[in-house]
């Protein structure tokens, strides 16, 4: 044992050598010069020079000598010099051999172009030992029986498919289960509330009393006060009577109204009224007095209070939805 | 109800349109119906803007025209646009005179107040370029010289239905340059009677002289103060849109059959005819009803259809009853 120590001084003594050319240095250095069979080591492969230097990295099959093995290679780093005027190159092989004895790692040749120069120069690592030693058996103890795989523990990410699908099954299982109840109960699956569907006079009225409670006039919101009052009055009579009150003028809507049947002469001149009113002021400029602004308000929920039977007739005769021929300009 | 500005404008109107009573009036002495006709003669007049009229011959176009000249006072030429009219026949040319040995100018027959230009599309392009260009800059060049075409300047440009063999058709740019596309339509049966009984007669029909140009000038004046509201803005804006974005305006039905909606001279016309409308309905302001009056006649002719919409029969008029059907009134 110790001579073989000896011999591994020495030979780490001689692992590294440096090879100079001009101003180019390679070396080729060993982490340590005696190995255990099947041990890894590493061998750093360095390149030293100008920074304009070009030069062709040494390739490496996958064994060197036959028994040396290159089981693993980084890539090639390169670093500059703070003035940038060298560069430095380094490759990292990772080695192992399963045969025991001494070994020498041959010269490892780097071809490189100092540039501007055009010629092709070799420089050459030096020689590196290695030696790979057996253990010593000892045979005067009894033979014990061969060891199994180790095992590794688990680890969160290995479980997680397994705990997906564990869940996924749960979900689904649990789904059948309600689902089955669901139907053995004869109960729909999801429950919507029913929307409350207002008749148009009580969503027009409804809407009249916001209005009213907005104070829009009174803010001096005159024009916005009429454009809304007459969209609602507007969507009462098209909700209600199928008449495209919104995409008529002022002169249609009368029109209609008084071709359809169920409205008196009194009913459709207080709409008139108040659409008329409020064109002047949409479109005229005109400010109604207080009363005025009050009057077509109250005008409006008489209108809609007076059609009420109208509505309810049509809705019960069906007639509801039938929207009627457009007007053609 | 109080109205501040607005009814100031109306008194105005009341007193400045009142002409246009009688222009109806003497008109109708002389062309028996042909009321919608005369209406739009009277906004193309009002609003600054040219005419195309479509109909078949016979429905007193040129009478209307040589009519409404007369009541006015005014200039009138008939040009009867032929494959062989050049633009110097139309805008006049530089003639040679001998006794000063120089060149004068002869101006041609555009240079008057109202122009009739029958059937404008039998003409090549060149001269209704030539027409179009006087149209647009109210000016012609002859020779180094421009001359400024007389005011009110007023063209109606005839078109014929029927007999498109050998017609070339006028392109879109210049088609947009029409503020109204007229369609004449046949008088009803008592109209037909009436005209009958006037033509048979030995009293003939002639309407009085009744207004200056510079009365016209100054109605045109007030006709553009005209008030048009935000809201009525939109409303154009909306119904111009619609012609060019359907889908947006629930017409998705005519995705694919409109090649190229209203032009923005569509929307100046709608609002200017729209206020022209208005002014002899004596209103000092805009309302839905007056660009609903007016949009088949400023539409028809800017809203190009593909060869779909008409393999389906589906026209322009089509496409104008459902946007103004569609369109919210506001």
């Amino acid at each position: 044992m110790r001579i073989i120590k000896i011999i591994g001084i020495f030979l780490l003594l001689l692992g590294g050598v440096q090879s100079f050319s001009q101003d180019v240095r390679v070396t080729a250095r060993l982490d340590t010069g005696v190995i255990l069979i099947g041990d890894h080591v590493g061998l750093k492969l360095r390149f030293e020079g100008p920074s304009g230097s070009h030069v062709i990295w040494p390739s490496f099959n996958d064994t060197i000598l036959g028994n040396i093995i290159v089981i693993g290679r980084s890539k090639v780093d390169s670093s500059f010099s703070k003035d940038r005027k060298s560069l430095s190159l380094t490759q990292e092989l990772n080695l192992t051999c399963f045969d025991s004895g001494f070994y020498t790692i041959p010269q490892i040749p780097f071809r490189y172009r100092i540039f501007p120069d055009t010629a092709v120069k070799t420089a050459a690592t030096g020689l590196s030992m290695l030696m790979v030693h057996t253990l010593k058996v000892d045979t005067t103890s009894i033979i014990k029986p061969i060891k199994g795989p180790l095992q590794v523990p688990l680890t969160f990410l290995e479980i997680l498919p397994y705990l997906l699908i564990a869940l996924a099954v749960i979900i689904f299982v649990l789904a059948l289960v309600w689902y089955i109840r669901k139907r053995k109960k004869n109960e729909p699956l999801i429950h919507i509330r029913p929307k409350v569907k207002l008749h148009p006079h009580e969503k027009a009225l409804q809407e009249l009393e916001k209005l009213r409670i907005r104070k829009l006039w009174q803010q001096g919101n005159i024009k916005e006060y009429h454009s809304e009052l007459t969209d609602i009055l507007r969507t009462y009579i098209e909700d209600g009577f199928g008449i495209p009150a919104m995409e008529c003028t002022t002169h249609e809507i009368i029109f209609r109204l008084a071709q359809s049947n169920g409205f008196s002469k009194a009913v459709i001149e207080k709409v008139e009224q108040i659409l008329q009113t409020a064109d002047m002021v949409k479109f005229a400029k005109a400010v109604p007095s207080p009363q005025e602004n009050e009057n077509v308000l109250s005008t409006g929920i008489e209108f809609v209070n007076q059609t009420i039977r109208t509505v309810v007739d049509q809705a019960q005769a069906g007639s509801t939805n039938q929207i009627e021929p457009k007007p053609q300009v | 109800m109080v109205e501040t500005d607005i009814k100031a404008l109306n008194e105005r109107i009341q007193r400045e349109s009142a002409f246009v009573d009688m222009i109806t009036m003497e008109m109708h002495k002389v062309i028996i119906g042909q009321k919608h006709m005369i209406e739009r003669l009277l906004i193309g007049l009002l609003a600054n803007g040219h005419i195309l009229l479509e109909g078949v011959p016979g429905l007193a176009k040129t009478l209307a025209i040589k009519t409404l000249a007369s009541i006015i006072e005014a200039k009138f030429s008939r040009i009867q646009f032929t494959p062989d009219l050049l633009p110097a026949d139309l805008v006049g040319t530089l003639v040679y005179s001998q006794k000063r040995e120089e060149f004068q100018v002869r101006k041609g027959p555009i240079f008057a107040n109202f122009i009739l230009a029958d059937e404008i599309n039998r003409s090549p392009a060149k001269v209704q370029s030539a027409l179009l260009e006087a149209m647009q800059e109210r000016q012609v060049t002859i020779g180094d010289s421009t001359f400024q075409l007389p005011e009110p300047f007023l063209v109606l440009a005839t078109e014929n239905p029927i007999e498109q063999e050998g017609t070339y058709p006028l392109p879109e740019a210049q088609v947009d340059r029409f503020m109204l596309k007229v369609i004449i339509s046949y008088p009803d049966k008592k109209e037909e009677k009436q005209i009958i009984r006037q033509n048979i007669g030995n009293e003939i029909s002639a309407a009085s002289t009744i207004i200056k140009p510079e009365d016209i000038l100054r109605a045109r004046a007030v006709a553009r103060e005209v008030y048009l509201d935000e809201k009525i803005e939109t409303y154009i804006t909306d119904i111009v849109f619609a012609s060019r974005f359907p889908a947006d305006y629930k017409l998705k039905k005519f995705d694919g059959l409109i090649s190229y909606g209203a032009s923005p001279r569509a929307s100046i016309y709608l609002a200017l005819a729209s206020k022209a409308y208005a002014f002899i309905k004596r209103r000092g302001y805009v309302i839905p009803e007056d660009i609903r009056a007016v949009a088949h006649d400023v539409m028809r002719h800017r809203i190009g259809l593909t060869y779909e919409a008409e393999a389906e029969n589906i026209t322009s008029e089509d496409i104008i009853n459902e946007i103004l059907n569609t369109v919210e009134v506001p």
